[in-house]
């Protein structure tokens, strides 16, 4: 019999379904892929699982009844860019039906270990872009920022701006993963890159000023006998210059 | 002056205070602009490594003061300027709304008198407060010898009060700084703290100085040894419950015959000052226990705890097994998340070195002074102070650190 390979939609209730059709069905799978990323080929044989959210509700409460905490690592494991993430919470999970709450500290197991790893990598990416995203105020007070993280940590990120902008209007773009967070001063909702309303966002003079006003400060408040390019580098990675005001040449 | 202009002075002229913490208060944002996080955020990084967090800047350089290390003294010539309070909440507040920065930071020197130089400060805090309803994160300096009220008024208003010590003894201080009274800076640091314990035990709900008080040492401008300036560094932890002291290594910006001239900043003695820091307020090392009358200074070559943990092996090994948290992080190599994550680890798995190692636990260092279920690292010989000092290379270190 041919391996069985599980595409899903990419969204964590889509996800969630395919975990419930796993433990229905009792047979592990070769691999859990989103249908964007999945190349047909003959050798394998794939089924396609429609995201059900009474099935992903089940999951999602069988698992926070065991442990909140190991609820909290699933969702932000899953934000993880790592290669075959599926699989490794996949085999956390049923773990977890197994180990119950201790199961987060059994860092003997490999797929224990990964999730940590992997919750850690994206809580950190959040973290950073929490410092790093730089809004532009458009015409019509509207914030606009672009980001490209390695991490699908826009939400996290609309989370924070949530509670610090909360009386503007502001968008953020992440690039990479061609999604949009726009936020109306009451929630915020995140949706593919539909259009390029964005690109036609109007930058208004008042706002070159204050960049200006920004890049002086950078330039100035910076020591020169201290020199520490290397520091500077592993805080603040060449990755993300190109979305930083102050450091884009 | 333009604005640009002024920017151009006060962020040069703020550059040399080494504080740029955001962390240690919890605003919360109600229908206003911002909020202070928790454990504080830093939004970039120059070229010196240090992050920005704050708008660190001053309100002027104009100073009535003369103090000889301090590139604003009276007597240097240089260009001078002062911000309007609204021109600093401007500036903060737009940069606050593109997310460049974190708040404020604002310190100055001192015009016509300490009380006049707070209310300025207080006026512009004011307008970022009331009117702008802001809610990020605001550090202010208290301009030492000025009146207790507006000590009151200030600390109401912001997360972190500081005031810089700089110069780490009276003898210093009266020498480079006369015009400032040590008694002066000790005594509104005791004021803040006292009237901080006295909202605690009332229960006051009050905003007073969320985030604490931190302070300054300049490293390297006068003789102090770093044991003197460690144990000066415990006394403000312990005395008046600074969060932070910040230490910064002296560069010459004028010239006296009271002060040595240093281009190349000592940046080696402040790192080992910063992680002796560190061993006093999240290890629970005392000073005399990292250096002592005979060893007045840290070895350049080996960062404090491995000297330490060098100079007692009769304390070693630990047994990772079963030591409690706080001797885990008398490891060499061992910091706080190993430590925890072998104690949460352990709750539920037998440790060995191979699971030491993929929950992250650096053996390269450690592996000398531990013991592991009885066993002593299989790679290394057995626990002796010859081999260990010789892996290490502290044969060598240890003649270099005499001369
Ligand atoms: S009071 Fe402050 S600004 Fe004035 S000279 Fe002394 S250190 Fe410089």
């Amino acid at each position: 019999m041919k391996d069985i390979i599980y595409l899903y939609d990419g969204t964590f209730e889509g996800f969630l379904t395919v975990v419930y059709s796993v433990f229905k069905r009792k047979i592990l799978p070769k691999k859990i892929i989103t249908n964007q990323e999945y190349h047909y080929n003959l050798f394998d044989k794939e089924e396609y699982i429609h995201t059900d959210f009474i099935l992903s509700d089940k999951v999602f409460a069988g698992i926070k009844n065991i442990s909140e905490h190991a609820m909290y690592n699933i969702f932000y494991a899953f934000l993880c860019d790592k290669n075959n993430k599926e699989l490794i919470i996949l085999d956390y999970i049923i773990n977890l039906f197994r180990f119950k709450e201790k199961l987060i500290y059994m860092r003997n197991i490999n797929s224990v270990l990964d999730v940590e790893n992997m919750v850690k990598k994206v809580k950190r990416e959040a973290h950073k872009f929490k410092g790093f995203v730089r809004f532009s105020k458009m015409e019509n007070d509207i914030y606009y920022a672009k980001i490209e993280p390695d991490n699908d940590i826009l939400e996290i990120v609309s989370r924070h701006f949530k509670k610090r902008l909360q009386n503007d209007l502001w968008i953020i773009e992440d690039a990479k993963r061609k999604v949009v967070s726009f936020y109306n001063k009451k929630d915020f909702v995140i949706v593919n890159k539909f259009s390029d309303i964005y690109e036609r966002l109007i930058k208004t003079n008042k706002e070159i000023e204050y960049e200006q006003l920004w890049k002086c400060f950078f330039e100035n408040v910076n020591i020169k006998e201290r020199k520490n390019l290397r520091c500077q580098r592993n805080f603040m990675q060449k990755k993300y210059w190109k979305n930083i005001l102050e450091v884009t040449k | 002056m333009e604005v640009i202009e002024k920017l151009k002075i006060l962020s040069d002229a703020a550059k040399y205070d080494a504080s740029c913490s955001s962390s240690g208060s919890k605003r919360s944002n109600s229908n206003g602009v911002g909020n202070a996080h928790y454990s504080g955020i830093c939004h970039s990084f120059t070229e010196d490594g240090r992050c920005v967090s704050l708008l660190k800047i001053l309100m002027t350089n104009y100073c009535i003061y003369d103090c000889k290390y301090c590139i604003n003294k009276r007597s240097n010539i240089r260009e001078r300027a002062i911000f309007t309070p609204q021109e600093i909440a401007d500036l903060t507040i737009n940069f606050y709304k593109r997310n460049y920065i974190e708040g404020l930071f604002l310190s100055s020197g001192v015009i016509k008198n300490p009380n006049y130089t707070m209310e300025k400060i207080i006026e512009t805090i004011k307008i970022l407060r009331n009117k702008y309803h802001f809610n990020g994160y605001i550090h202010a300096k208290t301009i030492p010898g000025c009146s207790k009220e507006l000590i009151d008024i200030l600390g109401s208003l912001v997360d972190r009060l500081s005031i810089n010590i700089e110069l780490p003894s009276n003898e210093s201080l009266k020498l480079l700084a006369p015009d400032k009274k040590g008694d002066s800076i000790v005594s509104s640091m005791k004021y803040i703290n006292e009237k901080k314990n006295k909202n605690k035990l009332e229960k006051k709900k009050e905003y007073f100085v969320p985030a604490g008080q931190s302070t300054q040492l300049i490293v390297g401008a006068t003789k102090e040894s770093d044991y003197k300036i460690l144990t000066l560094t415990e006394a403000l932890y312990k005395n008046f419950n600074l969060k932070r002291v910040y230490y910064s290594a002296y560069i010459s910006v004028n010239q006296d015959k009271n002060l040595p001239m240093v281009t190349t900043p000592e940046l080696k003695r402040e790192n080992r000052l910063y992680q002796a820091d560190w061993l006093l307020r999240f290890y629970g090392f005392k000073s005399h226990e990292l250096l002592d009358e005979k060893n007045q200074n840290f070895n350049t070559l080996i960062d404090p705890k491995l000297d330490y943990a060098l100079r007692n092996l009769d304390k070693y090994p630990i047994e990772v097994s079963k030591a409690d948290y706080f001797t885990l992080l008398r490891i060499p190599g061992i910091g706080i998340t190993s430590a925890k994550k072998i104690i949460s680890t352990r709750k539920y798995v037998k440790l060995d070195y191979e699971t030491l190692k993929k929950i992250g636990v650096v053996l390269k260092r450690a592996k000398y002074f531990v013991t592991c279920n009885g066993k002593y690292y299989t790679n290394a010989s057995n626990y002796n102070k010859k081999i260990i000092y010789k892996e290490l290379g502290y044969d060598n270190i240890k003649q270099l650190s005499l001369f």
